[in-house]
């Protein structure tokens, strides 16, 4: 019961940092699926010494970065080369209802190293405070606020060569 | 210093709104995604379930060979010496090799002699073998490196 609630709570948070830094759809949702499997098996250990979403968001960025990973090793290929893939997945076939721009946008976060997307994304688009983000990634603050601007001079950058 | 890496997307006329969501998902999908965590998360018990079966049975099977090998592994038997299948199964050792390959040896030489070499108790009539003279005594100790003066000592006893 605890746990389906916990689901209904989460699911669209944590769906969105998915989707939002891999971007196709159906990468998103079996890496959604599987954080809450690990939700679900982790739950009992969680002892609250952390905010739950603070604790679910740090399962859903881990397993963001064992499916890319996996993918890696699956096609023996640097993720950034995924972007083709990505920019692919950008119409409106696939999910997707943007202007041009936006277009760009998601193509630049695309482009960018993994480590740089995830900040990003839950900076730009979640618009979490660096020291939560800090308690998620596991980094430093100054760490993050590094990556985060050179992640937006990448995408500034893309999208004006554009 | 927040506000001045905070990304300005007006500057790149990118879209002014970070909430601004271009992303769609299929209809219904997140009213559907507890049931498929579900449906994933009771995949997961039945194959840990199977897992467990699995290991288990392994388990069972390695003991049960372990139990039908463990005679031949209790013998301590130290990694220099060679272990020898003889023609009855049983194993024996290096040291033991050596002792055995004498007496064969001693065997062999009796039922090929006329006398008797040895006497230590033994009916050797019985075993069904011959006496060795004494030339073939002292013909196989020198082959073993044994002095002809020890030899001759030896025929005191």
């Amino acid at each position: 019961m605890a746990f389906r609630l916990l689901l209904e709570s989460y699911r669209e948070r944590v769906y969105w940092l998915i989707r939002r830094t891999l971007i196709v759809h159906d990468d998103a949702d079996d890496v959604a699926q599987e954080v809450f499997v690990r939700v679900w098996k982790a739950l009992p250990s969680f002892r609250g010494e952390s905010a739950l979403y603070t604790w679910i968001y740090r399962i859903a960025v881990n397993e963001v970065n064992r499916f890319i990973k996996r993918k890696r090793l699956l096609f023996f290929t640097p993720w950034n080369d995924a972007s083709e893939r990505i920019s692919q997945s950008l119409t409106d076939d696939c999910g997707f209802s943007g202007t041009e721009v936006e277009r760009k946008l998601f193509n630049a976060i695309a482009r960018l190293p993994q480590k740089q997307r995830l900040v990003f994304t839950m900076r730009y688009f979640d618009e979490l405070p660096y020291e939560e983000i800090s308690r998620i990634v596991g980094t430093s603050e100054g760490a993050l606020k590094a990556s985060y601007h050179h992640a937006v001079r990448k995408i500034e950058k893309f999208v004006k060569a554009g | 210093m927040k506000d001045k890496l905070r990304y300005n997307p007006g500057d790149s006329g990118l879209p002014l709104s970070p909430k601004a969501n271009p992303l769609r998902v299929p209809d219904g999908y997140f009213e559907a995604f507890d049931q498929r965590v579900h449906e994933r998360i009771s995949a997961r018990k039945k194959n840990r379930h199977l897992y467990i079966a699995v290991v288990t049975a392994a388990a069972a099977m390695l003991a049960g060979i372990g139990i039908l090998f463990l005679p031949g592994l209790r013998n301590d038997v130290p990694e220099s010496e060679i272990i020898v299948a003889s023609d009855t199964a049983n194993t024996i050792t290096g040291s033991r090799l050596v002792d055995q390959i004498l007496a064969d040896d001693i065997i062999e030489m009796a039922a090929n002699s006329d006398t008797l070499f040895l006497d230590a108790g033994l009916n050797w009539g019985d075993m069904g073998l011959k006496e060795v003279s004494d030339e073939t005594i002292t013909e196989y100790l020198l082959i073993e490196g044994v002095s002809t003066l020890e030899i001759a000592m030896t025929n005191d006893y």
